[in-house]
């Protein structure tokens, strides 16, 4: 119970400070704000395709039920992460780029990475019992075929920032504004444990019902 | 080395007397492209192309290994004493030899619809075109065998496919298109070097993958 009030507390928090403290971009104004939400989403989405990946692989190897519940629990949330990833990104983009979408390697990959794992819950949903495996075979080499995907898209052009946080020499941002975004990275990995939890309950109960309607 | 050429010899028979996925794949194919020339996509010619060989593809594999689903033929071939990589080896070969038959005829209707001419250096274009035809056929062919139970395989197949194909499409795509301009190899080698990394990387992982895929 613990866990989703301090995740709905954080993320109250993070929002607050990102519209009411954080201070005002000089060169973007203020619709810089989304990235107080853009980054953690993109954080939280990748956070949770590795663990289903790390879920999958195990799945396969050790052949336990409760790892297959923690890939598809995760697939699912890492989905809704990333819906808001590529909803918030367009939004941004459009007053400081001048255009919704362009083919840059990030850009496309996150799209791609999407569509991947949207055929991942289709396979969940339409292939029943038999699809676990499936799945996590989907899981597995859609995660291998991040790079490529990435390689490839960066033989387009591109107009995305280079990351401004994670990159070998340091965060490059105002410490202002560097600690909201903390704030924010952890309010959202904080909702990710909580609904991660919800979710691997759901599966629980739905697998303890099934084993006793086979009984 | 004799389990892989009964395979194959059984997946080329069924092919040769049923003429069920070439044809198909062919006709679609020669469809997908004439609506794409129809269309004013003479300008977009490579895209064009490789989007049709993928569609075409995405067709055909998700059939292939249905067919085995007959009468439980799959569970036979899986209970057999080989490695059931050799399944996959089999259906895969039989799949490109299917796929580079319908590719002849696309290419044939390619180089007249959208008004292409040979290239000055045929070898490139033919490097492009076997490296990239070999990536969607092990990809579709280990996909295939995936999707084979489900009810929506039809559309599950391309769904799957299309984007985990990506990087191929982008890569081919700008490869063909630099060919067809008349650059050379030299030009082309970051495109043919993501090509033959997802070459590898799915030629490599149905080794490893496969036998979950069709194992009970």
């Amino acid at each position: 119970m613990i866990l989703p009030v301090l995740a709905a507390l954080l993320v109250a928090t993070g929002v607050f400070l990102a519209l009411r403290v954080a201070p005002v971009e000089a060169f973007q104004g203020e619709p810089y704000r989304i990235l107080y939400i853009h980054v953690p989403s993109v954080v939280a989405s990748y956070v949770a395709f590795t663990v289903t990946f790390v879920a999958s692989v195990l799945y396969l190897w050790k052949r336990e039920r409760r790892f297959d519940r923690v890939a598809y629990a995760s697939a699912e949330i890492g989905q809704v992460f990333l819906t808001m990833v590529l909803l918030t990104g367009p939004i941004w983009g459009k007053p400081v780029w001048g255009t919704w979408w362009t083919w840059d390697a990030r850009l496309t990959t996150a799209l791609i990475l999407w569509f991947i794992f949207a055929g991942y819950l289709m396979v969940r949903a339409w292939s029943g019992a038999q699809g676990t495996r499936t799945a996590a075979v989907i899981a597995i080499i859609g995660f291998l075929d991040i790079p490529l995907i990435h390689w490839s898209a960066r033989l387009l052009r591109t107009l995305h920032p280079r990351p401004a946080v994670f990159r070998p020499e340091g965060p490059d941002l105002p410490s202002s504004m560097l600690l909201i975004l903390m704030v924010n990275m952890a309010a959202f990995l904080l909702m990710y444990l909580a609904l991660l939890r919800v979710r691997l309950g759901q599966e629980r109960l739905r697998d303890r019902l099934l084993e006793e309607r086979a009984l | 080395m004799r389990a892989l050429l009964a395979i194959l010899r059984k997946d080329l028979t069924i092919e040769g007397r049923a003429r069920e996925l070439a044809p198909s794949m062919a006709v679609l194919a020669l469809l997908l492209l004439t609506a794409g020339s129809a269309s004013g996509m003479v300008n977009a010619a490579p895209a064009m192309l490789w989007i049709t060989l993928l569609v075409a593809a995405s067709l055909g594999l998700a059939r292939s290994f249905h067919q085995e689903l007959d009468q439980d033929q799959l569970s036979a071939l899986v209970l057999a004493p080989i490695n059931p990589v050799l399944i996959y080896v089999g259906k895969g070969i039989a799949n490109l030899l299917v796929m580079i038959a319908v590719e002849g005829v696309t290419l044939f209707a390619f180089t007249i619809l959208y008004n292409v001419g040979v290239p000055r250096e045929p070898g490139a274009l033919a490097l492009v075109l076997l490296l990239g035809t070999a990536g969607i056929v092990m990809l579709g062919t280990l996909l295939g065998a995936m999707v084979a139970v489900a009810r929506t395989r039809e559309v599950l197949l391309p769904v799957l496919l299309l984007p985990l194909a990506v990087p191929l499409l982008v890569a081919a795509v700008r490869a063909t298109e630099k060919v067809l301009a008349g650059q050379g190899i030299a030009a082309v080698s970051s495109e043919v070097g993501v090509l033959a990394s997802f070459a590898l990387l799915f030629g490599a992982a149905p080794v490893v993958l496969f036998e979950f895929v069709v194992r009970e």
